[in-house]
């Protein structure tokens, strides 16, 4: 019955995400791209996508960072579209997926204003879906109280602010810290939406957010190794609706080195597999890689069902994922290091 | 040096074996060694420009890596600090001498102390300007410990909590630099040797 009723405010949008999946490039589009001998090429063979001309006004010689740039330009112009004609709660789960943008954009202007850099220099490079009023007037903060009180206090990151206030100077680590304490009570948020909406769309998204926050958990330990982060300030940045809350995740915030954290993951067969051939070494793939490869095996999965608002979450990042293959590929080119061109995630 | 050894018998005695040197002997030898040493450092400086160049390719490579992972804007320009930044390593030049007497510049990289040289005026009276004085010396002291906090680690510019292949970057770029050091001082030497060959080749 509550399929049903979806598809009187969403059928339309849902048709709509679903003919844009089908876009998305597949392995015959790579093999013509990991081709590719320059930029040149591969703004060619694009042509053929559903990315079309979008690089036709660029001048040559092309650089990766204008590639980046407008490849987000189309995702950005097609999830607007989306969001304008979306209704509740649609609209408000569509607006949830925007403040995880807001959270970089705002760490990206603290950080330009901590190094002297000038509004107008960092603007352009703030992710088009998180912005919003008075955006500008972050570069006058230094400390989180003033961030919060200035800038803060009238945006949706409002509520997800409580436990980052504090009269410390901003600094890296403190930003650092702001930045996950921010996506933790974020993310927290978004879970709970999601599992108060029910149905399907709890039913996909809710497995989605929670390998998130473990991804989250498990990148934050292994990068802290080496670094000033206590592990008790490291406890408090790991979200807290995943898998591995809570002794997962309290193993994790004593881990001391890497060999601690893949023995947290034994414990949980979907984490065992992805640690297992994880590493550095050339031939291996990394950590990160098989975290996205999993992630995007799960949004994939997301389409298999029909009546949610999770299909517009996965494609979002699954067009991201793209972005990043296509911007891979496009270094490997750049820098002809050819030998790993081939280390893409591929989607479809 | 290489002579010709002349034995001989005269008249049936006993003879102590005696020695004639020729004066080109001692030039050609010193001309073959030269020659000898200056393709072993040619070699040398040759290995060490390939290695210079497969860190910097790997180290760029690695930077893409992170730029994958974290995005095109985490890992860029845009993050550099525009205020004074001062170099954490420095080059020293020491003037050294070869086997075979030739003079050259060595080059070695160190670490810096990193303290930056500051100015103090002692000589105002005038309470405002002091107060003022004392003012900008209170800025000037924040920038200073936000410009140390920010060339400790210069990796904290692009992430707090930096990836694995951004540490590997700098590794990289580290050893390249101390490579590049070593490139400089065997050119130095390669060059001080050809020199010096061409003047006994020209005796």
């Amino acid at each position: 019955m509550l399929d049903s009723l979806f598809n009187i405010d969403c059928g339309y949008l849902e048709g709509l995400v679903r003919g844009f999946r089908n876009g998305i490039l597949r392995q015959t589009d790579y093999l013509n791209l990991v081709q590719c001998e320059t930029l040149d090429d591969l703004k060619l063979h694009l042509q053929s996508t559903d990315y079309g001309n979008f690089l036709a006004n660029e001048p040559s010689p092309l650089q990766v960072s204008v590639i980046d740039d407008k490849l987000r330009e189309k995702l950005v112009i097609e999830f607007q579209h989306l969001r304008n004609h979306a209704v509740e709660p649609l609209a408000t789960f569509m607006d949830y997926i925007t403040y995880g943008y807001m959270i970089d954009n705002i760490v990206l202007l603290i950080t330009g204003a901590l190094h002297q850099r000038p509004i107008s220099e960092l603007m352009p490079k703030c992710h088009p879906l998180g912005t919003f009023d008075q955006i500008e007037a972050i570069n006058v903060a230094n400390t989180s109280v003033e961030l919060y009180n200035a800038v803060l206090v009238d945006t949706p990151l409002a509520e997800f602010f409580g436990e980052c206030v504090s009269e410390q100077d901003l600094d890296e680590l403190n930003i650092e810290i702001i930045r996950n304490t921010l996506y933790k009570a974020y993310l927290e948020s978004f879970y709970n939406y999601c599992k108060g909406l029910g149905g399907t769309t709890a039913d996909v998204m809710c497995p989605i957010l929670a390998f998130e926050a473990d991804r989250r958990a498990f990148i934050i330990t292994v990068n802290s190794f080496g670094t000033e982060l206590t592990k008790e300030d490291r406890a408090k940045l790991y979200p807290t609706c995943g898998r591995l809350y809570p002794d997962g995740l309290a193993a994790l915030a004593r881990a001391d080195d890497p060999e601690n954290v893949k023995q947290v993951a034994e414990f949980y067969t979907e984490y065992r597999a992805l640690f297992e051939g994880a590493g550095n070494n050339p031939g291996e793939k990394t950590l990160e890689d098989k975290f996205f490869e999993y992630e995007v095996k799960l949004n994939v999965n997301a389409f298999m069902q029909q009546f949610h608002c999770g299909v517009f979450y996965s494609y979002l990042r699954l067009k991201e994922q793209e972005c990043r293959n296509v911007v891979w590929i496009a270094e490997c080119i750049a820098q002809k290091h050819r030998a790993k061109i081939d280390n893409y995630i591929p989607i479809l | 040096m290489s002579k010709w050894l002349i034995k001989g018998t005269l008249c049936g005695r006993n003879a102590a074996p005696f020695v004639i040197t020729h004066p080109m002997s001692s030039l050609d030898d010193d001309l073959d060694e030269l020659a000898v040493e200056r393709l072993i450092l040619l070699d040398d400086l040759l290995k060490n420009k390939q290695m210079l160049a497969e860190y910097m390719k790997t180290g760029f490579f690695n930077l893409g890596k992170a730029r994958y992972s974290l995005g095109c804007h985490a890992v860029s320009a845009l993050r550099i600090p525009e205020t004074s930044i001062f170099a954490s390593t420095k080059i020293q030049s020491n003037q050294e001498i070869s086997n075979f007497g030739v003079k050259y510049t060595s080059r070695k990289i160190s670490k810096t102390d990193g303290t930056k040289v500051g100015s103090t005026d002692e000589h105002l009276t005038d309470c405002g300007q002091r107060r003022q004085v004392e003012e900008l010396a209170d800025m000037d002291a924040h920038l200073e410990e936000l410009e140390e906090r920010a060339n400790k680690e210069p990796i904290n510019w692009f992430s707090a909590l930096p990836p694995v292949c951004l540490r590997h970057a700098q590794s990289q770029f580290e050893s390249a630099l101390q490579l590049a050091a070593e490139c400089a001082s065997l050119q130095e030497k390669l060059a001080a040797l050809n020199n010096r060959y061409s003047s006994l080749m020209a005796q």
